[in-house]
């Protein structure tokens, strides 16, 4: 019996990728499910982070190897002579392949998604890290084809399968050299981001081009019986366009997000301090109070440049020199550790009622000294503030009740708790400029 | 001379040449970067890494076995003594040409890191692949090859006690694991000096002629 096969490869082919990238994906997110809760930006981000850099080579080298098994000028699923060889035959194969593995992927992203629909606090999903997620699946899948069709054999899809990993991770080889064209990055937009429009606008372009250029050529390449010639006129036109979008931003430090210009917040005061989080990051209020409260205390009274603690999340991702004058800066990590997010908070508050910042913004070139040792012995402002950071995360520790890290550190030596407070009170002006020049 | 230029021209071994200046080429490039194989299911186990230069040389072992094929089967099956040995050389360059990838980049690596332990993994890798590709032929050989090599990145990943029983070492590994390579390597190359290169059984699969 004959019967009409609009796919001679059989299913395999398509429904081992597809099965491998959507485990893959999946596999990828599994981390952020024990989360308590989930957040938007974080999900959308991750439709360009780890989860790309398994399903991109898949599909790149699936979609070769279907193409190497049916393209060859040989095969009778698109002789030249045929009516319908070229763009008809690279459109129908392209777009089952494209929408097989782009589908594949969303399916693996799913689970997340609507865990995030059911447990996130505030925001939407954003449509650009998504749309470039899919659109990056969708390029990888016409590249692969191409490659393919020029090949005119299965076995290249191996090779392609190497070079789709060291391609989606080129950021990551040159740190972040390639981060206008290669959506993997690790700085996207984040809590209280928004993207950088033209940036990623640029990267959706020229995936759009990479997807039209390899199509087009590969639809060329179909309608001839040789695969290879000399390009025509518009064909290196379009190489050359490719070639300028992928070289003109090399060199050009672009900046993926920026601040978002109303992040919405959730606020309250306690004890005379105000607290501020972003309203993705809620329920962490509770506990970032419960963190602070103990810092407060060992520093004895709420000096002026610690009266609000806020969600670095609302200053826009801004750096301590551009922090608005008496708020202390908290960057709020989602994570199921309990103790040791209790005491990286402690350590920021402290870090920040101890002047610190004021310290990176009056010597921006000096590098903290890597031991703690070298902090107590150093007579250099910005090593007191250190150690009186250190003194106070290490009583809060202590009353926290948490295991014993940084109060083992030996910050100010035998000065009691009276001293130090003393000192404190005679030295709040010092402190703020990073003018520290004596210990208790 | 003639009869030797026309079986290397018949193996095409240029093109294989050509293969292996590319691929050291890009390993160089990659040398320092990895792939992290990472299912997030037990939270104690470490990602698996799987440095490119090693899945460079896995790849290229696939595709040199694709390459060195025997595409003159049923005149080479005529062939003596000295068919079986030239067999044996092309099974043992697909095996040894992996190496050039795999440790191209080695001097440049920082003074701490050791990846000696590639050159068996590499080793066992090749005669695993080419083994294969006498005994199923290189397609299915090949893929048997890629998809095992992914299967004990995950294994590694899954249970984090089982790498002393995996025939790879595995990032960050002390020694290199010599056994498994002293032992695929001899029986590979075995078995392409009796097979010349290609079981019949593979040669039937391969032309679709059932047994």
């Amino acid at each position: 019996m004959i019967r009409p096969s609009r796919w001679p490869l059989g299913s395999l082919p398509l429904l081992l990728p597809a099965i491998s990238i959507t485990l893959a994906v999946f596999s990828q997110t599994l981390e952020m499910f024990s989360w308590p809760y989930q957040v938007w930006a974080r999900t959308s981000q991750q439709f360009v982070s780890e989860p790309l850099i398994f399903a991109v080579p898949l599909s790149a080298a699936a979609a070769a190897y279907a193409a190497g098994r049916l393209t060859g000028p040989d095969r009778i699923t698109n002789l030249a002579s045929s009516l319908r060889s070229g763009a008809p035959i690279a459109i129908r194969q392209l777009g089952l392949l494209g929408g097989v593995f782009t589908g594949s992927y969303v399916l693996g992203m799913v689970p997340l998604v609507v865990l995030t629909t059911l447990t996130a606090h505030a925001g939407g999903p954003g449509p650009l890290p998504v749309l470039t997620g899919l659109l990056s699946v969708f390029t990888a899948t016409a590249v692969g084809y191409f490659a393919g069709v020029l090949a005119t054999t299965a076995w290249v899809s191996p090779l392609i399968l190497v070079l789709g990993f060291l391609a989606i991770q080129l950021n990551m080889a040159s740190s972040g050299n390639f981060r206008a064209i290669v959506p993997v990055t690790y700085d996207g937009a984040g809590v209280g981001q928004t993207a950088n429009l033209s940036v990623v606008g640029y990267r959706l372009a020229f995936l759009l081009l990479v997807t039209t250029a390899t199509s087009l050529m590969a639809s060329r390449a179909l309608a001839r019986s040789r695969r290879w010639k000399i390009p025509s006129w518009s064909t290196g036109g379009l190489i050359v366009l490719v070639l300028a979008m992928l070289l003109a931003p090399l060199g050009t430090d672009p900046r993926l997000a920026e601040a978002a210009s109303e992040p919405p917040r959730t606020c309250r005061t306690e004890a005379g301090v105000r607290y501020c989080v972003h309203q993705a990051h809620q329920p962490e209020l509770d506990e970032l109070i419960a963190a602070a409260e103990p810092v407060y205390q060992a520093y004895g009274n709420v000096p002026t440049h610690g009266e609000q603690v806020w969600d670095s999340a609302l200053l826009g991702g801004s750096r301590a020199d551009s922090r608005p004058d008496g708020i202390v800066g908290v960057g709020i990590r989602v994570r199921t550790d309990m103790a040791g997010s209790k005491r990286s908070l402690q350590r920021q508050i402290a870090y920040g009622l101890a002047g610190s910042p004021a310290c990176a913004v009056r010597f921006p070139e000096r590098a903290q000294p890597d031991m703690a040792r070298t902090v107590l012995e150093s007579r250099h402002p910005a090593d007191i503030a250190t150690e009186l950071s250190y003194w106070l995360a290490g009583r809060a520790e202590q009353t926290s009740g948490l295991r014993p890290r940084i109060s083992d550190i030996p910050a100010f030596g035998t000065a009691s708790k009276q001293e130090v407070r003393t000192w404190l009170a005679a030295h709040e002006r010092r402190i703020t400029e990073c003018a520290l020049d004596s210990r208790p | 001379m003639t009869t030797l230029r026309l079986v290397l021209l018949a193996r095409r071994v240029p093109m294989l040449l050509l293969l292996v200046v590319a691929v050291t080429g890009v390993s160089y490039a990659f040398y320092r970067t990895a792939i992290n194989v990472d299912l997030g299911v037990n939270p104690f186990a470490r990602p698996h890494k799987i440095p490119t230069p090693e899945l460079i040389a896995v790849v290229t072992g696939v595709l040199a076995s694709a390459i060195l094929r025997p595409r003159c089967w049923e005149w080479e099956r005529l062939g003596g003594i000295r068919v079986r040995l030239l067999a044996v050389v092309l099974a043992a360059t697909a095996i040894a040409l992996p190496v050039l990838p795999a440790l191209v980049g080695k001097h440049t690596m920082p003074a701490g890191v050791d990846l000696w332990w590639i050159l068996p993994n590499t080793l066992t890798m090749g005669g695993f692949t080419l083994l294969l590709s006498a005994l199923l032929g290189p397609p299915l050989g090949g893929a048997v090859s890629i998809a095992g090599y992914f299967a004990l990145a995950l294994t590694d990943n899954l249970f984090p006690n089982v790498e002393p029983y995996l025939p790879l070492a595995m990032y960050p590994a002390q020694h290199g694991k010599w056994v498994p390579a002293l032992c695929l390597v001899p029986t590979a190359l075995a078995v392409h000096f009796v097979t010349r290169g290609l079981s019949s059984w593979a040669y039937r699969l391969e032309r679709n002629s059932g047994t």
